[in-house]
């Protein structure tokens, strides 16, 4: 590669003449050596000319050159002359500002001066204000001064006011009756002056109060005659400052003896006391080993539940002792947290006035094992009449109850399965007597698709066929309309039955179920009902089916007690059982329905129980319905009387 | 003669019904009421089968086959009941009924099991009319030929039968060629098969 650059000038003997310089790489002879050739040549003639001639123009232009270089430095010279005055002129202008708020300022500080002096003016007149104040304060203090003078010197208490170097600041005249004192003894310390009682304590009691800014009593006494309540209290200064004690001696000659007497009187009784007190134990004893052999728990507490008794059955039946709950309201902790209430609504119905309340609830055993426990409780009165303790007497009903419930249970599942059982017979008996037009009907139906696929159409014999199917599934509706009357008439056999006995023993069937739900089955009978014809059975499984219904509706409803009450009525000349619950009951748009097969109303355990009982009442040629009513359900059913 | 489908059964209804049924498949039908109108009317020589009700007031199912089994009456039996068991089958075919079905019966089902009934008694009958042709021709031998016979279907040789029955071996020969001819067997394992159904 070749660079080549023309017109370049170079000074040679005093001139500048235009060369041509041009560089290009030459191979050397070794074979790594690498050479540039230089050269310099000469441009032609005329270009030579030229670059003399512009010499000429070339010194004026230099010249012209520096002058502009010059003309310009002096230009900026001028420029930045003008912007330092123009800064210059801003710091004075402002200056002129500063300047101006400064007297502002002055201004503002000479009326806060203003105001200073009117302050100090009224401040002034509050001064003289004061002043006089002081001294009426001053005058005050002189006539309290006197009266105070005068009230201590008229009272017969010895009093002396002792600062709290004990010197004496101030005394009554009849101090001086105790007190070896005279007017100038003021400003002496109480150590030098002799007591005419005795009383080694004095200076030590002096020391103590006012140490501990406690009043100290003590009763000193001259000759053991004259006895006296000496009392040190701390002297309070307006300002709440101890500067110094009060030391006053009242005369309780009178007292003392009377306390003597009274502490004679008394020792007296108490050896007359103690001879009774024997007897007394011994029968508390007694009582006491009665309470703690008894099974039953026992356990007494006073108006504010604090423990007063905890027998031995307790500390067994709990695994508590009687030590943990002595005096305290604790024992509540053994009731569950949700049945505390209840318990709570018992003790204040027996402040308040009942005697005798019956009442179940659970106790928690040590190891957390709940049990449940039927108290009988009442109160026990002062001779005003008052409430002093309630006595609680608890069997542990536990097994009791679990007993009946498994009783019930079982019972339960016996009826389910009887039911069970005449379902299967009746089902079968249906079965059997459905089966005949059934199979009739498939046949012919059998026949009358084979006479369908014959050609020609035997029209005549498929008619008679269809009336032969059709006549078939009449006497299928017939055999179940036979079937109700077999069951209607063949399974009941009335005779004159009490009423009231089958509502009490199904309350009794259903009491331990109810129990568990806080629902109370009350009975309401008519005494004089006369009797009526019936099943008694039949009657006790409607009875029953009511009241478990009444029961179903009461927990479906989400309430947590209620109750259900049984009556019995002679209602022109039939006799009428009414079950009312306080459930949600059944309104009128409900009421037709409660007696379809699976209703969709769940509450009234609307199964095909109702329908069974409804059943079951019409076979006696009774009736069984619903009262639409709500809330509060209501089932009646109507029997009629034995002839 | 044309074979006759007996319906016995006491619910009018499916008697009519049934008999429908069958008669839409071009079948002679009889029905009866009972047991006893049943066997009244039936006759050895009428072919046949029988549908038969299992459970029927007076006269059972069980009762009417045990009575057509007592006079030597075959009849193809097909059963009907509305709730059978097995047990009641095993004993039905044990007693020798063909068929066993519970209502309501379907009725190509049906119509196929009496086809089946019915070609059955067909091939009894024929089995029978041949078994009494060859009795006939047994009737016919002499006691001294029915002798030989027996002795001869038992495997004995003829000089065996002659010293069993004391006489010459050459009079057992005369014998057994007129047993032969007489019973139409053309070979003695013929002879064999039909002192099965002669030889008491």
């Amino acid at each position: 590669m070749r660079v080549d650059v023309g017109g370049i000038r170079i000074k040679r003997a005093g001139h500048f003449v235009l060369v041509r310089l041009s560089v290009q790489p030459m191979p050397g002879k070794l074979a790594d050596e690498r050479l540039l050739l230089v050269v310099f040549q000469d441009e032609p003639k005329a270009d030579q000319a030229a670059a003399a001639g512009d010499e000429q123009a070339r010194t004026d232009e230099q010249l012209v050159r520096q002058l502009e270089y010059e003309l310009k430095t002096s230009r900026e010279d001028l420029q930045s002359t003008i912007e330092e005055l123009e800064s210059s002129n801003e710091e004075l202008k402002a200056s002129n500002e500063e300047v101006m708020s400064m007297n502002e300022e002055l201004q503002s500080t000479n009326e806060e001066l203003e105001t200073s002096r009117e302050e100090l003016q009224s401040l002034n007149e509050e001064l003289s204000t004061v002043n006089s104040q002081l001294r009426d304060k001053v005058d005050e203090l002189e006539d309290s001064n006197d009266d105070m003078t005068n009230l201590l010197s008229s009272v017969d208490n010895a009093t002396l006011f002792l600062g709290v170097d004990r010197t004496i600041q101030r005394f009554t005249p009849s101090a001086t009756r105790l007190f070896n004192l005279i007017a100038t003894d003021v400003g002496r310390p109480i150590d030098h002056i002799t007591a005419r009682f005795e009383d080694p304590e004095l200076k030590r009691d002096i020391e103590r109060v006012l140490q501990d800014l406690t009043p100290c009593e003590r009763e000193v006494s001259r000759d053991d005659e004259q006895w006296f309540l000496r009392r040190i209290t701390p002297y309070r200064t307006g300002d709440n400052r101890i500067s110094g004690v009060v030391l006053s001696l009242t005369d309780i000659s009178v007292l003392k003896r009377t306390e003597l007497e009274l502490r004679d009187l008394t020792a007296h009784l108490e050896q007359r006391m103690s001879e009774n007190g024997a007897q007394l134990q011994h029968e508390r004893n007694f009582i006491d080993a009665i309470l703690n052999t008894v099974g039953a728990l026992i356990l007494v507490i006073d108006t504010e539940e604090r423990v007063v008794r905890f027998n031995t059955a307790c500390n067994t039946m709990t695994g508590y002792d009687f030590a943990e709950f002595q005096g305290s309201p604790n024992w509540q902790n053994l009731i569950p947290a949700d049945e505390q209430d209840g318990v709570r609504r018992v003790n204040n119905r027996l402040r308040s006035g009942e005697d005798h309340i019956q009442h179940e609830n659970h106790w928690i055993q040590r190891d957390g094992t709940p049990r449940l426990i039927s108290w009988c409780n009442s109160v026990l009165r002062d001779e005003a009449g008052q409430v002093q303790y309630i006595i609680g007497t608890g069997t542990d009903i536990t097994e009791q109850r679990r007993a009946e419930y498994r009783a019930r249970e079982t019972l339960e599942e016996a009826s389910r399965l009887q039911r069970l059982q005449t379902a299967n017979e009746l089902a079968t008996l249906l079965a059997h007597e459905l089966n005949q037009p059934l199979a009739a009907i498939a046949t012919y139906a059998e026949a009358g698709l084979q006479l369908l696929g014959q050609t020609p159409l035997a029209q005549d014999k498929l008619t008679r066929n269809l009336e032969q199917i059709s006549q078939q599934s009449l006497r299928a509706g017939e055999a179940i309309r036979h079937m109700r009357a077999f069951v209607g008439r063949g399974r009941l056999d009335p005779v004159p039955m009490d009423l009231n006995a089958v509502a009490r023993s199904t309350r009794t069937m259903m009491s331990p179920k109810a129990r568990t739900r806080g629902i109370d089955i009350v009975l309401d009978l008519d005494g004089m009902l006369p009797p009526v014809m019936g099943v008694d059975v039949h009657i006790e499984q409607v009875l029953l089916n009511l009241l478990r219904n009444a029961i179903d509706a009461i927990r479906d409803a989400g309430m947590t007690s209620g109750s259900i009450t049984v009556t019995t009525r002679r209602v022109e000349n039939m006799a009428q059982v009414s079950v009312i619950d306080s459930g949600p009951g059944i309104d009128a748009a409900m009421a037709d329905k409660v007696f379809e097969p699976f209703s969709s109303r769940k509450e009234y355990g609307l199964g095909v129980g109702l329908r069974i009982s409804r059943s079951l009442i019409e076979a006696h040629g009774g009736r069984l319905w619903v009262e639409p009513h709500s809330p509060g359900g209501i089932f009646h059913f109507v029997l009629p009387f034995a002839p | 003669m044309n074979p006759t489908v007996f319906v016995v059964d006491d619910d009018a209804a499916m008697r009519d019904a049934l008999a429908q049924l069958l008669e839409t498949a071009d079948l002679q039908v009889e029905a009866h009421a009972d047991g006893p109108a049943f066997l009244a009317a039936f006759e050895a020589n009428r072919p046949g089968c029988l549908l038969l009700d299992m459970a029927m007031p007076g006269m059972n199912g069980f009762e009417v086959q045990a009575a057509l089994n007592a006079r030597g009456l075959s009849i193809p039996i097909i059963f009907l009941t509305g709730h059978g068991d097995i047990p009641m089958a095993v004993q039905a075919v044990q007693a020798g009924a063909v068929d066993f079905l519970e209502k309501p019966i379907q009725g190509a089902a049906l119509l196929e099991r009496v086809q089946r009934a019915l070609a059955l008694d067909q091939e009894w009958r024929l089995t029978q009319s041949r078994t009494q042709a060859i009795r006939q021709r047994y009737a016919s031998l002499t006691s001294r030929e029915r002798e030989c016979m027996a002795l001869a279907v038992s495997g004995h040789t003829s000089k065996e039968i002659a010293r069993n029955l004391g006489i010459s071996p050459r009079t057992v020969e005369v014998h057994r060629t007129h047993v032969m001819h007489k019973m139409g067997a053309a070979n003695m394992a013929e002879l064999v098969s039909m002192a099965a159904c002669c030889i008491p």
